[in-house]
């Protein structure tokens, strides 16, 4: 994708704009330039080392417009999950009428929240696609539980695409802001009917008061024919708790980028995923988590499939910094190649400035056992049968994190239509 | 129901069996004793299907039919089952939902048709008595950090509930206090019948206290040594592995 193209498109972006208040377009000014000043990574970069962006570079993509919103109600039924409440969002534009909303949450467009709160946008990031999202922001929630309520019910929103044949680049944001005491489940789900080659670039800021919780989970199903990006930023306040599972089957080029930082005392988090990667697709996952405070847990545990010429990247990093006590990290990495052209890159590092700490890290990446194999053969189990037992077992070994069961039973149904 | 005529064969460079000779009728025990190292798992791993080791002479026919083409689930359907000395940890694959699909492959091998739930659970619950363990030990995945002694019951678990013809039991006795010998012993017993058979592979005669071998075979550094009644394995007990190595 051509800067210049870039350029025209952010032009025309801010003219369909003119609406909006001064603050705001300024921000998506500043933003651009910051954008510019990086460009795309490219593999020299640290962070990018094994991501190879051509595939998107090389194609352009044009924001999407009031022309995308769908003429006929899309069949919600497919992603039907029991016991939750979902806002539906099609094409990038937020659909009233399929939606159902918890009591308890106070949930506004993201452009409305900017503009009462507009410090609450950070500029600053080294990241590209994080400024190159709020130039073009456009779709996007900020979603507040209040102080002392717990929401039982887990809130879903579900980023449905439809009949969109060409290239169109999506940019929304997501704002959580747990208040004191608070606790809430949050799904976020991106999937649909995809034929274009779509460009999600999408950015969430999670807050955690102190002693709230918030369980966040991911589903990326996109037919494997679109790019995902994702840069979660989560800043955790004293005793709180947050756990974070990805759910993703093949993307052309999917990268997640999850900080998280400990700043208050006792804070805890649980950052897990599962990888499913086919074809000649591509999947990295940065995790990224600072102990800044004592007593503080975290735990990252990422697990991927990989089949065909598919190729992922697995980099995690916590540091526990200077001056904190009794802090816990652990890290895992476990990888499955299922053919011989299959390549991952994992690396898991802990870099620890303190003495008071317990760490724990490892990291694993081959093919199926043999020994298993013939264990499960020499049970009447022919070869392919055993294979996907297997298979599927070591996906189940990170699934069963999902605490709620009418979520884990849609990602186990997910995952057997994966496999086969 | 098994012949082994002459079978050599080599991991790599190294020859491993030299030549063994092994007749095995219906309802039959016989016992395999040895050392350590002296080839007692290559032995049944082959019967089962498993390819580490190469043939390089000799056939192993079961049922009449040559076994050599046969891949582990083709044998494992014609009713050979060998509980391993070391079984495996299969993380994520569960007792109940892994012994339903063997279950059900070979029933559905046999022309009849899937056991519904019910009938699963009624029919496991019993062998779970059998071999004295609780039913919340059908829901852990395959070997996962079981002990010594649930890894050994869960293998004769499986061969109660998969029915072989032939049964191999891989040092199913090491490692095993009295009251878990009893217990295993017990479902051998339960199980034994007119047309089934059993290789017992054994470094102790201990089980063998239990459960009474038709034929005893030593065998030392890929060879038989020596074969006879199940004197031969008091003989051993009492004498030692030096007694034969000396002749
Ligand atoms: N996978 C293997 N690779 C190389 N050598 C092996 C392998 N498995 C077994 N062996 C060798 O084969 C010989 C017989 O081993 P094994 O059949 O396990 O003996 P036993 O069961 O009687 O203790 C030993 O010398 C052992 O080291
Ligand atoms: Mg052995």
């Amino acid at each position: 994708m051509s800067l210049d193209f870039l350029k025209e498109e952010f032009f025309r972006l801010l003219e369909r704009r003119n609406f909006e208040p001064d603050t705001l377009t300024q921000l998506r000014k500043q933003s651009f330039n910051q954008f510019l000043e990086k460009g795309f990574p490219t593999q020299k970069w640290e962070n990018w080392r094994f991501t190879n962006l051509n595939r998107l570079k090389s194609k352009t993509f044009r924001t999407a417009g009031p022309e995308d919103i769908p003429d006929d109600i899309p069949d919600l039924e497919k992603y039907k999950i029991s016991g939750i409440n979902t806002i539906v969002i099609v094409n990038g534009y937020f659909q009233n009428k399929l939606s159902s909303f918890p009591e308890g949450i106070i949930i506004e467009p993201l452009l409305d929240y900017i503009n009462s709160n507009p410090e609450k946008i950070d500029n600053e990031s080294p990241n590209p696609f994080y400024n190159l999202n709020i130039s073009f922001m456009d779709s996007g929630i900020a979603i507040t539980i209040k102080k002392n309520t717990v929401i039982n019910k887990p809130l879903r929103f579900i980023y449905l695409f439809t009949s969109l044949q060409d290239n169109v680049m999506f940019s929304p944001q997501i704002h959580i802001i747990c208040e004191e005491n608070s606790s809430a489940q949050i799904l976020e789900q991106i999937t649909g009917n995809i034929k274009g080659t779509s460009f999600f670039n999408l950015v969430g800021t999670l807050t955690l008061s102190p002693n709230s919780s918030l369980d966040y989970s991911r589903i990326i199903q996109d037919n494997g024919v679109s790019n995902q990006f994702a840069d979660f930023n989560v800043l955790q306040e004293k005793d709180s708790r947050f756990s974070f599972f990805q759910y993703s089957e093949a993307s052309k080029i999917s990268r997640l980028d999850l900080n998280c930082d400990l700043r208050g005392e006792g804070s805890e988090c649980d950052l897990m995923g599962l990888s499913l990667s086919d074809r000649s697709n591509h999947s990295d996952n940065h995790i990224w988590i600072n102990h800044h405070a004592s007593h503080c847990r975290s735990n990252q545990f990422f697990k991927s499939i990989l089949k065909n010429e598919s190729s992922g990247v697995f980099n995690g990093r916590t540091i526990v910094h200077k001056e904190t006590q009794k802090s816990d990290a652990k890290q895992s990495n476990k990888n499955l190649l299922l053919s011989k052209k299959a390549v991952m890159n994992s690396n898991p590092q802990l870099e620890i400035r303190t003495e008071d700490v317990k760490c724990t890290h490892s990291s694993t990446t081959g093919e199926l056992d043999d020994d298993a194999l013939f264990y499960m053969r020499s049970r009447g189990l022919d070869l392919p049968r055993s294979q996907a037992l297997m298979v599927r077992g070591f996906a189940l070994e990170e699934l069963k994190y999902v605490r709620n069961k009418n979520i884990y039973d849609y990602l186990l149904a997910s995952l057997e239509s994966w496999l086969k | 129901m098994l012949k082994i005529k002459n079978l050599k064969s080599s991991i790599g460079e190294k020859e491993i069996l030299k030549g063994i000779n092994l007749n095995v009728k219906p309802g039959e025990i016989h016992a395999v004793m040895g050392r350590n190292g002296s080839g007692k798992s290559t032995l049944a791993n082959m019967i089962a299907g498993k390819e580490t080791a190469r043939i390089t002479a000799g056939s192993i026919v079961y049922k009449g039919e040559d076994l050599n083409e046969k891949t582990p689930e083709e044998r494992a359907m014609d009713g050979i089952f060998l509980s391993f000395q070391y079984p495996v940890a299969i993380p994520g694959v569960n007792i109940t939902y892994f012994l339903k699909e063997a279950l059900n492959a070979k029933r559905r091998y046999f022309g009849k048709n899937e056991l519904d739930a019910a009938t699963f659970l009624k029919r496991i619950k019993e062998k779970l008595e059998l071999v004295d363990l609780d039913v919340s030990f059908i829901k852990r995945s395959l070997n996962e950090g079981f002990s010594g002694g649930e890894k050994k019951r869960n293998e004769i678990l499986q061969m109660l509930m998969l029915e072989p013809d032939l049964a191999i039991l891989d040092e199913t006795d090491s490692g095993l206090d009295i009251d878990a010998l009893k217990t295993i012993a017990q479902g051998i017993q339960k199980y034994k019948s007119p047309q089934r058979s059993f290789i017992i592979i054994t470094h102790y005669p201990r089980l063998l206290n239990y459960v009474k071998p038709d034929m005893v075979h030593i065998l030392i550094e890929g060879k038989i040594v020596k074969s006879g009644g199940p004197e031969l394995a008091i003989m051993l007990e009492e004498k030692g592995y030096t007694w034969i190595e000396k002749k």
